[in-house]
């Protein structure tokens, strides 16, 4: 097992600076993901950590061991990568055994660890078919397998269910999360999928425009996120992010309400307000945190329903605020109908004019 | 499809064919007639009256010819070889490597496909004599061992191979050069093909080099034996073309056994080009 750090790090592609000023460390046998949208920097920084790419400053370590200008070869990493690159003239058990054979390992020492990867991985009926006569997840389990038998200090996967369909995907989830579970290794994982983030993650880096946004366990990065971006980003259907100024409002939920432009005043929950009045803040609410209230002098005017089995998403206006608003359950709307609606103040993600959170000790200092 | 458009269609692909093969054919038909048949005959008769082999016997009567075919062999053997091995050596770091003046030495490389060997010609003859290479058949091959088209050929199959295979392979700590030969050298083999094909064709058929390199008729390869036929039975072109087509049909074997590749590694140089 072994612990990465990384510190200073950064990255240029001429004069475009892919990876900023970079710190971050991962424990030993963490699984950590780089979370992010494309072109945000994650695939830079996992090759840069494998040796694939050098940092432009900066140094990584691992095990306190400088690594910055060890060859990746030399490293002790062994990656999956999205197109599974796999050895299309090979068969499985040759892809498997490749890299042991060409560093001249001896024969029963590789025959040990491919036999660990194939009951492990369940590839003992594909050990002679080739690459091309394997489904994408066969593919991907292959390609795992060829990591694995490297026995690597560090497993970087970047993007590796990108490929398979919505089911295999999640059946490969589960197989990886065991997979770590079994190794106990240290795992960093790329990923544009916040599902895969946040099921397989211990902590989920997240990345924007070369730039870490938050670190923080699945659980951190949802509930408390740090800035608009990760609140955004994080979540589906996408956090409703209203702007509004805070006004004084009567003795009423502590005196407090948010004003917007396009909607009542809606009254702020007193113990949770990390703001004053005058204030012009930007405040979240997650869909989930929407509720039918019958009571509710807001109303929602539904322009689309979207019916995901477990769940039903609305999406409609709130006076000309666009409002998502997810419920447990089967339809009970359809577009054109108006609903009630009562916003859980109580669970309001404030964030300033920077887009920075909000905290309760933030307001007061 | 029309019947129209399929009919002009092959009307035009029995054209084009004709043009192609029609001097073939008639090579051919001149090896097979005999003495007694005007090859001259106005107008000229494709089908021989008696068709004999006779021809081709009297041409190894006359000349070693199985001796210039082995020569060729030996030449057009070991000139492929080492196009096939040193242009790929040579295309590896062009295509996979980052190192300053890549792009140079690639267009450099490139750009002496512009010369025509007419010009190379001379300095290449005085550097064989001083090495000692006329009338050898290394002298014969290294012209053609490592070629500027070849490195060119191999440097585009090289490009087309994902780059994920080179780093998955490099993180399993294979060195470079077990990379080239396990794992790039297997997948660009429609492209060797290609370059074996193309080589074979440009050695078997060189008549221009060996003329200059080679006195030794011992040392001859088939053109220069069909050339000297020419030269001692020059009024009899039934012997000439028997020794023609003889020399040809190896060159058309090779291309059979090898068109599969052959085409579709033609045809991905020129669209990764």
């Amino acid at each position: 097992m072994t612990s990465i750090s990384l510190k200073g790090v950064t990255q240029m592609y001429g004069s475009e600076c892919a990876i900023h000023t970079l710190d971050l460390e991962i424990a030993s046998g963490e699984f950590v993901v780089f979370l992010g949208p494309s072109g945000c920097g994650k695939s830079t920084l996992l090759r840069m950590i494998a040796g694939l790419e050098q940092v432009a400053s900066g140094r990584i370590t691992f095990d306190e061991v400088d690594v910055t200008s060890t060859p990746a070869a030399k490293r002790g990493v062994a990656m999956v990568f999205q197109s599974y690159a796999l050895y299309p003239h090979m068969t499985v058990s040759q892809n498997l055994s490749f890299g042991l054979r060409m560093t001249g390992h001896p024969r029963k020492e590789i025959a040990r660890r491919v036999e660990r990867a194939v009951n492990m991985l369940k590839l003992g009926d594909y050990l002679q078919r080739k690459p091309a006569q394997l489904s994408g997840g066969e593919c991907q389990r292959v390609a795992i397998g060829r990591a694995i038998v490297q026995e690597p200090r560090v497993l970087l996967s970047d993007e590796p269910l990108s490929n398979l369909d919505a089911e295999l995907r999640s059946s490969m989830r589960v197989e990886i999360a065991a997979l770590h579970r079994e190794l106990g290794n240290t795992m960093v994982y790329v990923t544009h999928d916040q599902v895969e983030a946040m099921t397989l993650a211990d902590r989920i880096v997240v990345l924007n425009d070369g730039r870490i946004e938050q670190v923080g366990t699945p659980d951190e990065i949802y509930r408390l996120p740090k800035n608009v971006f990760v609140a955004g980003f994080v979540g589906a259907p996408k956090i409703n992010m209203l702007s509004g100024v805070v006004v004084a409002a009567g003795s009423e939920n502590g005196g407090l309400s948010l004003r917007l432009p396009s909607i009542d005043s809606i009254p702020l929950a007193p113990m949770h307000v990390p703001v004053r009045s005058g204030d012009k803040v930007s405040v979240g609410i997650r869909p989930e945190d929407i509720a039918i209230d019958q009571s509710s002098k807001l109303h929602m005017l539904v322009s689309f329903v979207e019916q995901i089995g477990g769940a039903t998403n609305y999406f409609g206006d709130v006076g000309k605020t666009r409002v998502r608003m997810s419920v447990s359950g089967a339809v009970h709307f359809s577009a054109g109908d108006r609903i009630p609606v009562r916003f859980a103040a109580e669970r309001f993600h404030y964030f300033d004019a920077d887009g920075q959170r909000l905290t309760s000790e933030a307001a007061r200092a | 499809m029309s019947l129209i458009r399929i009919v002009l269609r092959y009307a035009v692909l029995v054209i084009v064919a004709s043009v192609f093969a029609g001097p073939f054919l008639w090579l051919l038909s001149t090896a097979l007639k005999s003495g007694a048949e005007n090859i001259f005959q106005y107008p000229p008769a494709l089908i021989p009256r008696e068709a004999t082999l006779d021809n081709f016997k009297r041409v190894f009567e006359a000349l070693p010819f199985l001796s210039y075919f082995l020569n060729s062999a030996l030449v057009a053997a070991l000139a492929v070889s080492c196009n096939l091995m040193l242009c790929s050596l040579a295309a590896y770091p062009l295509a996979r490597m980052s190192f300053a003046g890549r792009q140079g030495i690639f267009l450099v490389l490139i750009s002496t496909l512009m010369l025509p060997f007419q010009l190379l010609m001379i300095p290449l003859y005085t550097i064989a004599v001083t090495l000692g290479l006329n009338n050898s058949f290394l002298g014969l091959v290294i012209p053609h061992a490592c070629t500027a088209f070849g490195i060119f050929l191999m440097r585009q199959a090289f490009m087309a191979i994902p780059h994920q295979l080179e780093e998955s392979a490099h993180l399993e700590g294979v060195t470079r050069l077990q990379i080239w030969w396990h794992v790039l050298l297997p997948l660009v083999k429609p492209t060797l093909a290609t370059l074996a094909v193309f080589t074979f064709v440009g050695v078997w058929g060189d008549f221009l080099w060996p003329l200059i390199i080679i006195d030794d008729q011992t040392r001859y390869t088939l053109p220069l034996g069909v050339n000297k036929l020419a030269g001692a039975f020059g009024k009899d072109w039934r012997l000439v073309a028997a020794g023609a087509v003889l020399s040809i049909v190896p060159m058309m074997l090779v291309f059979l056994f090898t068109q599969r590749f052959f085409i579709s590694g033609a045809l991905r140089g020129a669209v990764k080009g």
